[in-house]
């Protein structure tokens, strides 16, 4: 049984991707992700609830652990779901994000895998260049078959490879990447992603702590530029039409794209793939498989106006690379916390490979499920 | 154990029953349980009612 966010087309299911507009206006063909979950046995359970197209506009959704916090966004119902154990699989989205914030703020595994390694066709844009479908799952072993169902060319273990046994059984060397990026958690998260991973290196994990990246608000501009101005592309129909059924915050996102140069939009991209570059540089010379670090700011928020600050997912999803959030203890309030794992882009069978190592390892006496 | 994907729908439909009055997870759907209820009747018509041959209850999606 699987939930499928309400911006993937599901035949026989309206797509409403938490807006007025009317399911006509956005209707689609049913997304070849949904006909290869069915090919492999898996029934639709529902379609989850969406942030406003997938921005920042949240939904009704609450979270599991406490009613009264946000279970982050845009992917929240699928989520929420996984988390109160109404669906043990769940398809979401990532833009920045909408993945792994939900997932640590609701105590799940989220995979965000490297963009476009699982197809988006029949699935509504935010932002083409950074949208990645992605899967919720309680834990790793639960979550990693459908990930080899979903994602093209998937390389079980012992073919060799990106994906290969050898690779895969090798510990990873685990990366803690300081400076202003990580400096965006606050306190609780910081120290208690700090304890998580003195407890990996008690466990014979080699953790090595370099400064990265060191443009890090340039990033967060650069990718802004992108995301808002594809944003106002994709909604270059609908908005004339439908535009006073929006949201104010999907608007403003709209209208800032808008107003967006062609040639800001191009210099951001190259500056994209500069990035990249450096990000697999970093780990060729320090040697790092695997950058961990807080998969969000902090536990999840009170009150359901805002879905939260996607930052610690920002710098790797602006390069195009696989996540994956952990479930790793609780914060003061007992709300979940989460541990990020990265990877470099188009290994994400290696990533899957490693993760159960390091789970057993953060989920530790306090699991949060 | 009743492993049957019809068994398996008319469980998820309770556990949805019963949490999403508050969590508020799915979109409100009019008939999940008649239309999940169908699905799962086809699909164990498809992978038979032999042990192992169900797919849809398997570990990952039961």
């Amino acid at each position: 049984m699987v939930g499928v966010k309400d911006i993937v087309h599901v035949d026989g299911m309206p797509t409403c991707a938490g807006s007025d507009v009317p399911a006509e206006a956005l209707a689609g063909a049913e997304a070849s992700l949904v006909g290869r979950l069915r090919e492999a046995g898996a029934l639709v359970a529902g379609k989850t609830v969406t942030a406003e197209f997938a921005v920042t506009a949240p939904g009704p959704t609450r979270n599991p652990h406490h009613l009264g916090h946000t279970p982050g966004g845009s992917s929240s119902g699928s989520a929420a779901a996984v988390a109160a154990g109404m669906v043990p699989l769940a398809v979401g989205t990532q833009t920045i994000g909408s993945m792994i914030r939900p997932a640590a703020y609701c105590g799940v595994v989220g995979f965000k895998p490297t963009h476009g390694r699982i197809s988006s066709d029949g699935v509504i844009p935010n932002a083409p260049t950074f949208d990645t479908v992605g899967l919720f799952a309680p834990d790793v072993a639960s979550l990693a078959p459908a990930a080899a169902v979903l994602c093209d060319g998937w390389r079980p273990s012992g073919e060799g490879g990106e994906g290969g046994e050898t690779e895969e059984r090798r510990r990873p060397v685990l990366g803690v990447p300081l400076g202003p990026y990580l400096d965006r958690a606050d306190a609780e998260a910081r120290n208690s992603f700090e304890e998580r991973a003195e407890r990996l290196e008690d466990a014979g994990f080699t953790v090595r702590r370099v400064p990265f990246p060191d443009d890090f608000e340039r990033v967060v501009a650069e990718q802004r530029v992108i995301n808002r101005y594809e944003l106002a592309r994709t909604h270059a129909a609908w908005f004339p039409r439908h535009g006073e059924r929006y949201r104010a915050q999907t608007v403003e996102a709209i209208r800032e794209g808008q107003r967006l140069s062609h040639d800001a939009y191009a210099a951001a991209l190259r500056a994209r793939a500069a990035f990249r570059e450096r990000l697999v540089a970093a780990m060729d010379r320090d040697g790092i498989d695997l950058w961990i670090t807080p998969a969000a700011t902090g536990p999840a928020p009170y009150g359901l106006k805002s879905t939260g600050d996607s930052v610690m997912s920002l710098p790797w999803s602006y390069a195009g690379a696989p996540a994956l959030a952990l479930p790793a203890g609780r914060a003061a309030n007992s709300l979940p916390l989460g541990v990020q794992c990265v990877a470099r882009p188009g290994v994400d069978e290696r990533l899957l490979g490693w993760a159960p190592d390091v789970e057993s390892v953060l989920v530790g006496p306090s699991a949060p499920v | 154990m009743d492993t049957s994907c019809v068994t398996a729908a008319a469980r998820t439909c309770d556990r949805i029953d019963a949490a999403d009055g508050e969590i508020q997870a799915f979109v409100p759907e009019r008939g999940r349980r008649e239309r999940l209820g169908r699905e799962a009747r086809a699909a164990d018509e498809r992978w038979g009612m032999r042990p192992g041959g169900r797919r849809c209850t398997g570990s990952w999606w039961a």
